[in-house]
Parts: C-alpha cells; sequence; structure tokens
C-alpha cells in the first residue's frame, strides 16, 4: 500500500464539493450546507455573539442564536474560547450568565459521555411514560425521514435539518419529542438520523438531549402543543391547527392522549 | 525520527493546545513533521455522516496546514510511521470509542501522547453528573470566570 495524499488547495466551494463527493461514491444525497467550514467563518460567527440578546431570544425560532455550535462540535473555536469572548464583551455578567450556562449544557454532555462512553446510546433510566422500551419502534418511518408525515411544522423543520444540517435547538425538541412521543418510535432511531444530517451533531449532546426529550434521562417525558409553537414560531411557519391537527389540543389533552398509562398524571 | 501530529474530527484548530511550546517540549525529538488527517471512509460510513456533513469537515481541514491522507486510519498511521521515521505521536484527547481505539492501536506502535482540550471549568473535584443542575451548582462560578478558573 502507498499513502495517498489528498488535494486540500480548491479554486472554489463547487469544486471542493466535487472532490469530496468523488472521496464519497457511496453516498446518494449530494445535499451541501450553506453553513461554511473553517476558522475564518468560525470567528465570523464568535464575533456576531451578543450574549444579552440571546438571553432574551434564544427560545425564539428566529431568536438572536450564535449559529456556532458546528464550529465548537469540531472543535474549531473551545468552549473556553466562546466563553473567554463573551465575558470580554458584555459589560453586565448578569446577562452573560444565560449563554454560559448553555454552553456548560455542551461541557455536561461531554463529562458524561467520558464517563460511559459505551453507554451513550443505551437508556440510562426507564422511559416515565406509561410505557416500556419494547413498545416504541426501532426504525424511523420513511414519511419522518422525507419529512411528508402531514404535520406542516414538523414536515418545515425536518426540511430545514435535510437542506441545511441546522435545526434550532427549540425546533429539535420539537421534532424529537414528536418521533418518541407522538410516533412511539425509540429515541436511538431518531438520535441516529440527527446525527447524520446535524453539522454540529455530537453523541453526547444529541444522544442525552433525545434521551432527555424521551424521560430516559429526565423525571418526565418533554412535550409541547400547537400553542407553544405558536409563541415561539417564526415568520412564515404554517402553525394553521387544521395543518397540525395531533398538536392542535391543550397540556391536558395531551397528557391522556400520549400517555394515557402514566400513573402520576392520569391515576 | 521525527514527532507527528494527528488530527482528528474533533479538534480541527490551529489552536489546540497540541501545537502549544508545553506540548513541543514533551518530546525529545526536535522535528516536527507536517500536521496529518487521515480522510478515513469507513470511519465517516460507521459514524453515519452525510454529505454536507463530510463537506463541512473537509472545507475546515482545507484551511488548515495539513496534509490529509486517503485510507483506513490503523494503515495509514503504519505507513506514517515507517516512511516519516515518527517515534513520537501527539493527538488530541477525545471521548469517541472509534477514536480511543485508534489511539490504543498508536500506543501499541510509537511513544502516543494524548493532549487534553483548555477544560471549560477547572474543578477541584469530579462534580455529580446525575443531573445538570447539579453539576451546574458546582461549576457556575468557574464558569463565569476567564478560563472557567473560579476567581
Amino acid at each position: 500500500m502507498s499513502l495517498t495524499l489528498l488535494k486540500s488547495n480548491f479554486d472554489s466551494r463547487e469544486d471542493l464539493i466535487a472532490y469530496v463527493a468523488s472521496l464519497s461514491p457511496h453516498i446518494a444525497d449530494k445535499t451541501v450546507s450553506p453553513t461554511i467550514g473553517g476558522e475564518k467563518p468560525a470567528q465570523i460567527a464568535l464575533d456576531a455573539i451578543n450574549p444579552a440578546q440571546y438571553a432574551h431570544s434564544r427560545n425564539y425560532l428566529d431568536g438572536d442564536v450564535t449559529y456556532l455550535s458546528p464550529y465548537i462540535r469540531h472543535g474549531i473555536v473551545s468552549l473556553n474560547d466562546v466563553r473567554n469572548h463573551a465575558l470580554a464583551i458584555s459589560g453586565e455578567p448578569k446577562q452573560t450568565e444565560k449563554f454560559i450556562q448553555e454552553l456548560a449544557w455542551r461541557d455536561y454532555w461531554q463529562r458524561r459521555y467520558r464517563q460511559s462512553p459505551d453507554d451513550i446510546w443505551h437508556d440510562i433510566e426507564s422511559y416515565k411514560t406509561g410505557f416500556a422500551a419494547d413498545d416504541y419502534a426501532d426504525t424511523l418511518p420513511a414519511d419522518i425521514e422525507t419529512g411528508q408525515t402531514g404535520v406542516a411544522v414538523i414536515d418545515s423543520f425536518i426540511n430545514d435539518l435535510c437542506t441545511t444540517g441546522y435545526l434550532h435547538n427549540h425546533a429539535r425538541m420539537y421534532v424529537a419529542a414528536y418521533v418518541v412521543h407522538w410516533r412511539r418510535i425509540k429515541w436511538q432511531a431518531g438520535a441516529k438520523w440527527f446525527l447524520h444530517h446535524l453539522l454540529d451533531g455530537d453523541p453526547a449532546s444529541n444522544n442525552l438531549s433525545w434521551q432527555w426529550v424521551a424521560s430516559t434521562f429526565a423525571n418526565k417525558p418533554y412535550f409541547y402543543n400547537l400553542e407553544n409553537v405558536t409563541k415561539y414560531a417564526a415568520p412564515g411557519l404554517n402553525v394553521a391547527s387544521q395543518d397540525n391537527l395531533p398538536l392542535a389540543y391543550s397540556y391536558d389533552e395531551l397528557d391522556r392522549i400520549l400517555f394515557p398509562y402514566r400513573e402520576d398524571y392520569n391515576g | 525520527m521525527a514527532n507527528l501530529v494527528i488530527l482528528h474530527e474533533d479538534a480541527l484548530s490551529l489552536n489546540h493546545p497540541i501545537f502549544s511550546d508545553e506540548t513541543k517540549s514533551l518530546s525529545t525529538r526536535s522535528a516536527w513533521k507536517q500536521p496529518v488527517f487521515i480522510w478515513d471512509s469507513n470511519y465517516f460510513s460507521d459514524a453515519g455522516y452525510s454529505f454536507k456533513r463530510l463537506v463541512f469537515i473537509y472545507e475546515t481541514l482545507s484551511t488548515l496546514p495539513v496534509d490529509i491522507y486517503y485510507g483506513k486510519m490503523n494503515e495509514v498511521i503504519v505507513h506514517l510511521i515507517q516512511e516519516q521515521s515518527v517515534t513520537d505521536i501527539f493527538i488530541p484527547e477525545t471521548p469517541n470509542p472509534q477514536l480511543c481505539a485508534f489511539i490504543d492501536f498508536a500506543h501499541n506502535l510509537v511513544a502516543t501522547h494524548v493532549i487534553n482540550e483548555k477544560a471549560f471549568v477547572s474543578l477541584d473535584r469530579t462534580p455529580d453528573l446525575g443531573r445538570f443542575f447539579r453539576y451546574w451548582n458546582k461549576a457556575k462560578k468557574a464558569a463565569l470566570s476567564p478560563d472557567g478558573v473560579r476567581l
């Protein structure tokens, strides 16, 4: 065997994409994200952070989030760099706290991963949904993979995921809860699907967040209703009730529908 | 006789401590080969990465002064060690079991130094990781301080 040195200078992004395609003949879907890799784009994203605005708007789907996650995931910028930069530009430490706490979530997930790396695909605890793990399907149905569930907001989020490799954190929670609780599919199937698409997909943050939604790493399942999505929606998202019927209930109604055997809420 | 830095997908930066003087002082060899990344299609396939993910990683690599070699990680490293007379490998720390297995493989070939990223928080003892807020209650003061060192 002789060593094969690959090319690293390209005239354009298109040339680089074509070259990576030549190295990946087995991948049929050649969709490319608009997010560009490299230290320069990472620095631009870092320079643009606004911790105070982030604290106020981060839950809104068009909120002032940083888009730094792919760069953090691949070590292009470190959590330490981001935190130090946030502290340096913020006059008021209180306004930075929420921002830094979100960085700490990633540190926490990584510590959990280091503690038990081989457990990352296993249920940490049992489901608190009234169902056993065996009650959940092992695989993701095609309508979810292709964003054709018939639930308008979910299909919109899935389309974003598949075309950009990015999804707002709140949208990730909405999709994950839909997959696990509305469709009763094992979190592992959804986590694997997210890891495929997300540029920032990381087994620790991704899988443990799915477990948090599923309730195998939380005291109760995470779920939401259409009213909640509407509150945080970005302009243009179709939140019409008739196009999102499975979500268009009160929390009490959904609790009964999704978790009919959960004793603490229904017993 | 030379040192070789091997980057992997968890640490694609020249700002990683692997490039620090402190790391350089760990080796008695003065020669440093061009850092290397091994583009292992089997590794990416096992990880289940989409094409857009691969483009993002390659795009990042193309901005770094690294040689990108194509092939299986364990095979490429054996050849690199032979061809470049490598005696010491330096590689960023990672929790990824597949990369840890590769590091173990390298350990059996030559001296292999695993270099940690700067910690987000420096804590006296390992915090309770049972739930996030148990960790956060212990880590908060350090996390809100520069370099994660409690003031």
